[in-house]
């Protein structure tokens, strides 16, 4: 039936058209907005005034993660928010930071640490951070325009 | 339609903007609705066989529960690109009573994590290995099996 034939080529382009951008937060990447001022002064995100709070370009196409390099991940103590850290130590390095024996990092263990060490959680609080829990690198600051530019 | 070359060109541009939004569509139902997975080794017998096929619902932390006795694919902690398919048999803030050995001391099992372990004791490397694993590894939870036919329906809980 023709008309059968019709309604589906619309439903499936208004599917596509609709999956695209959804398509390439997934895949390309996606601005985010910071929150909180672990990242300070690197990234700011502590005013209740949400202009002027940093956003970033956050990719998902990237090399494997490198020290001094910017990532969100899944926070290993609740699955339901994001943390966004920097890698200080990479799979092999020997970790050596107080209250803790030093041990080499695992296979796909990331030392991720907060530029401000006084606010926030960081690998010191719940250790090593799984490549698997990466979302994003952190790749510019999109706003605002006084700080827009790349982290690194 | 217009003529020679530009008809050329035309069917090219078609079937790049139909790929795309193929392409999407898929990346948006393995987000939001789920996968069919196809499953090797015995890790998971008597539930799971190597072979099967099953399909699964896309896990996100925000809106799904995972509950003590699913079996969820996650991917793994120690191999990049590798998808284990286990059962969860702690969930957090449970003791640890599986792990006899004294490589991970008898205690809770960590906020936000999950401990793994295969139906098949003797054939499987789960959380007895590599510990328990935060949920945020987790990728979908196994609803039903489509393949093979003589087993096709829901996968049998505890």
């Amino acid at each position: 039936m023709s008309t059968l034939w019709t309604i589906t080529k619309i439903v499936g382009k208004a599917f596509g058209i609709i999956s695209l951008p959804i398509a390439f937060c997934e895949c390309v990447g996606h601005p985010a907005s910071v929150v909180g001022a672990s990242m300070e002064p690197t990234l700011r995100g502590n005013d209740a005034r949400w202009w002027l709070n940093d956003i970033v370009w956050l990719s998902k196409i990237h090399s494997f993660p490198k020290n001094g390099e910017i990532y969100t991940y899944t926070s290993p103590r609740d699955p339901k928010v994001h943390h966004v850290k920097r890698v200080t130590a990479t799979p092999g390095e020997i970790i050596d930071v107080k209250n803790r024996p030093p041990m080499p990092l695992g296979p796909l263990e990331y030392w991720m640490s907060s530029d401000n060490v006084t606010v926030g959680q960081d690998s010191r609080n719940y250790g090593p951070v799984n490549m698997g829990l990466f979302q994003g690198k952190a790749m510019f600051i999109l706003w605002p325009p006084s700080r827009f530019g790349s982290l690194y | 339609m217009a003529q020679n070359g530009s008809w050329y060109k035309y069917i090219r541009n078609k079937v790049i903007f139909r790929f795309a939004y193929l392409y999407s569509g898929c990346v948006v139902i393995n987000k939001y609705v789920g996968n069919v997975i196809f499953l090797t080794g015995d890790s998971m017998q008597p539930t799971i066989y190597d072979g099967d096929i099953v399909f699964t619902r896309s896990y996100n932390p925000r809106k799904h529960e995972i509950n003590k006795n699913d079996i969820v694919c996650v991917k793994s902690p120690t191999d990049a690109g590798i998808l284990l398919c286990k059962r969860v048999a702690l969930v957090e803030h449970e003791y640890d009573n599986i792990s006899f050995n004294n490589i991970r001391p008898s205690a809770r099992i960590a906020a936000g994590h999950c401990f793994l372990l295969g139906d098949n004791l003797e054939a499987s490397s789960d959380s007895r290995a590599f510990g328990p694993i935060p949920m945020g590894l987790i990728y979908s939870r196994v609803l039903f099996r489509v393949w093979p036919p003589n087993r096709i329906g829901f996968i049998e809980k505890y």
